[in-house]
């Protein structure tokens, strides 16, 4: 029945949310079926609501992938909201400095890795300061939020403000993502770019080196215990501060997707919220790559229907379903852990 | 003698709902809960002012309004962690998030607004210097003294009572307790039920003060307070004087922003840049609730 145990979470947390969710949009005075079949044809219903759908879970991808990431290290990353921003800054920072002549997927794997560095960077420093000076990761991330947003704010607003644009200078076409509406036209105005292969890859990327590779395996022992990455010879503060690099730097590519595949510039407020919802989807994919990239379909799918149906019921509505999905496979998470350290206790 | 004034008012309106959140936290985190919710409890308690007061056109209706909605959200963080045993930072991004998606759907479905709800309670005309007005106006606000008054609240239960006992017990030592055959879990429920009702009334102070609700207006207080909480040592009246001195440093925001010469980024930043450097210094130096998680 193992599969039924997997399965399980998925099944709460989607009845949990569906009656919520109905419950919510009942009292907003509408009926829950409408909605649902307008939610349904908004995201899933054309070629153009499937583009946006996937669009939308690019970013969850990512940030689910870098939770997840951190988890296995049992560091709890909550400032991918942060490093998002990072990465978002890096890219409409080194986005214009690209000549116009360059090869794009040369111009944009240059910037991937500017956005990548900055995410790693505020990550990093979160992981010093938990291993050499002890402070909480979860504290110490939320402080840098709050850090990063108010620059970013000033920043958007004022010295890298484009004339009397309210956004930063444009990307250079040396470093745009073409839109995939040059080989499906009927894509027109979505913001599907080839930034979308960044979510399937790098979820599976994250698992394979965790996996895989000697690196990988040092920030699992440190999940599994500090002894245990001591016994192994290795540095917890090293580990500590490389696990919170990568992750960092995997809610960093984030910047990618926004500002070199849909916007061409960075404004205020682009990727806010996609660092609190990677938690959920995290917590839904539980390190798995397909799972993890299944959540961040299914979130897109909420986010877009949720804009579908804003003439009938507010497109937050639909949102409300992520928290009930997070308290729901968090309970189920937890219980799961409680059977297997009795097991392991017997 | 103006700009003292103004800068004593200020601190006044950006210390309340920071103080209020703060001695939440303190009761959920002595009891051994982990607290990120505090964000969602100020963002609700401001939202439910808002409709309050626009229904009742009195402020303190309004606050009663903003503590038993934060109540309500800290029975629902109480649901999750504790009888559901959800992980605590978890079942506190989903209250965050919850806060945030549903206080935007009510916004729509009320007023009809994305951003914003209709100004609350017309301020009253004062004439008078810039510092003497804003003085009246920091001083009409009922929360500030509700939040001097829970000050005293949570010192009593904390240090004088059973319940303050039995909240620490939970937090050092739950076997011990559930040994003595007191509930762990319905301790627990207390403490959260109590603490969310007083950040949901802190939350009011936000969209009173400000004579509107803005979505997400709490931006990121929550947790300052949380940070508060621990600068603090879990001990209301220090956590209280922690929360006070970031107010203070929101004040000095508001009343030096703009003038020539005051890089404004750098003030902005320095609530969350103090607090984190403050967090970091004092790590080791405070002892957390042994069962905190």
């Amino acid at each position: 029945m193992k599969w039924l145990d997997r399965l399980a979470p998925w099944l709460l947390a989607a009845s949990l949310s569906l009656a919520a969710v109905d419950v919510a949009i009942w009292l907003a005075g509408a009926s829950p079926w409408h909605v649902a079949k307008l939610a349904a044809a908004g995201a899933a219903g054309s070629a153009y609501g499937i583009a946006q759908t996937l669009a939308k879970a690019t970013p969850l991808a990512l940030t689910g992938a870098s939770v997840a990431f951190a988890l296995r290290a049992g560091l709890f990353n909550v400032g991918a909201e942060g490093q998002v921003a990072m990465g978002v800054l890096a890219a409409a920072l080194l986005g214009p400095k690209i000549p116009a002549g360059f090869p794009w997927p040369i111009g944009v794997l240059l910037v991937a890795c500017g956005s990548a560095a900055a995410g790693a960077l505020l990550g990093a420093f979160a992981g010093w300061l938990k291993a050499a000076r002890g402070a909480h990761e979860v504290l110490t991330t939320l402080m840098l939020n709050g850090l990063v947003a108010v620059l970013a704010t000033w920043l958007y607003g004022g010295p890298l403000r484009f004339g009397a644009q309210v956004h930063t200078a444009p990307v250079s076409r040396g470093a745009r993502i073409p839109s995939i509406e040059h080989v499906l036209p009927s894509l027109r105005g979505s913001a599907l770019s080839y930034a979308v292969v960044l979510a399937v890859v790098v979820p599976f990327a994250a698992r394979w080196y965790l996996d895989r590779t000697r690196g990988g395996l040092r920030i699992r022992a440190l999940g599994a215990s500090p002894q245990a990455t001591r016994a192994l010879g290795h540095s917890v503060l090293r580990t500590t501060v490389r696990t919170m690099a990568l992750s960092g730097a995997l809610s960093g590519l984030v910047g990618v997707h926004y500002v070199l595949g849909f916007k061409g510039y960075a404004e205020d407020g682009l990727g806010a919220g996609v660092g609190f919802a990677g938690i959920a989807v995290a917590m839904l994919g539980a390190g798995r790559p397909i799972a993890t990239i299944m959540a961040a379909v299914l979130f897109g799918a909420l986010a877009q229907g949720g804009l579908a149906v804003n003439a009938v019921v507010p497109s937050d509505t639909l949102l409300l379903a992520q928290s009930i999905v997070l308290v729901s496979v968090g309970a189920v998470v937890a219980r799961e852990l409680r059977a297997r350290s009795r097991e392991c206790a017997q | 003698m103006n700009s003292v004034l103004v800068f004593l008012a200020q601190c006044l309106t950006a210390s309340a709902p920071l103080v209020l959140a703060a001695l939440g936290g303190t009761l959920s985190e002595r009891a051994g809960v982990a607290t990120i919710a505090l964000e969602g409890y100020l963002l609700v308690g401001a939202f439910s002012a808002a409709w309050g007061a626009l229904a009742t056109g009195s402020s303190l209706a309004a606050c009663a309004v903003a503590l038993i909605s934060g109540a309500a959200m800290g029975a629902l963080f109480a649901l999750s962690t504790v009888t559901l045993r959800a992980n605590a930072i978890v079942a506190g991004v989903a209250v965050n998030l919850f806060a945030g998606a549903s206080t935007r759907v009510a916004l729509k479905v009320l007023y009809d607004s994305a951003s914003n709800s209709p100004p609350l309670l017309a301020r009253a005309p004062r004439t008078g210097s810039i510092g003497v007005v804003s003085m009246l106006e920091a001083l009409s606000q009922p929360v500030v003294y509700l939040a001097l008054v829970a000050v005293l609240v949570v010192l009593v239960i904390v240090r004088h009572t059973p319940l303050g006992m039995r909240i620490e017990a939970a937090g050092e030592h739950p076997e011990a307790l559930a040994a003595r055959g007191v509930s762990v879990d319905r301790t627990r429920w207390t403490a959260l039920v109590l603490g969310g009702a007083l950040a949901g009334l802190g939350g009011a102070h936000l969209s009173l003060a400000q004579h509107e609700f803005v979505a997400y207006m709490s931006a990121g207080r929550g947790f300052l307070a949380l940070a508060a909480v621990i600068v603090g040592g879990w001990r209301p009246a220090r956590v209280a004087v922690a929360a006070l001195a970031i107010g203070a440093l929101y004040a000095l925001e508001a009343s030096l922003a703009g003038r020539p010469g005051v890089p404004t980024v750098l003030l902005q930043t320095l609530p969350f840049a103090a607090t984190l450097i403050a967090v970091v210094g004092l790590v080791g130096r405070v002892r957390a609730p042994k069962a905190l998680g």
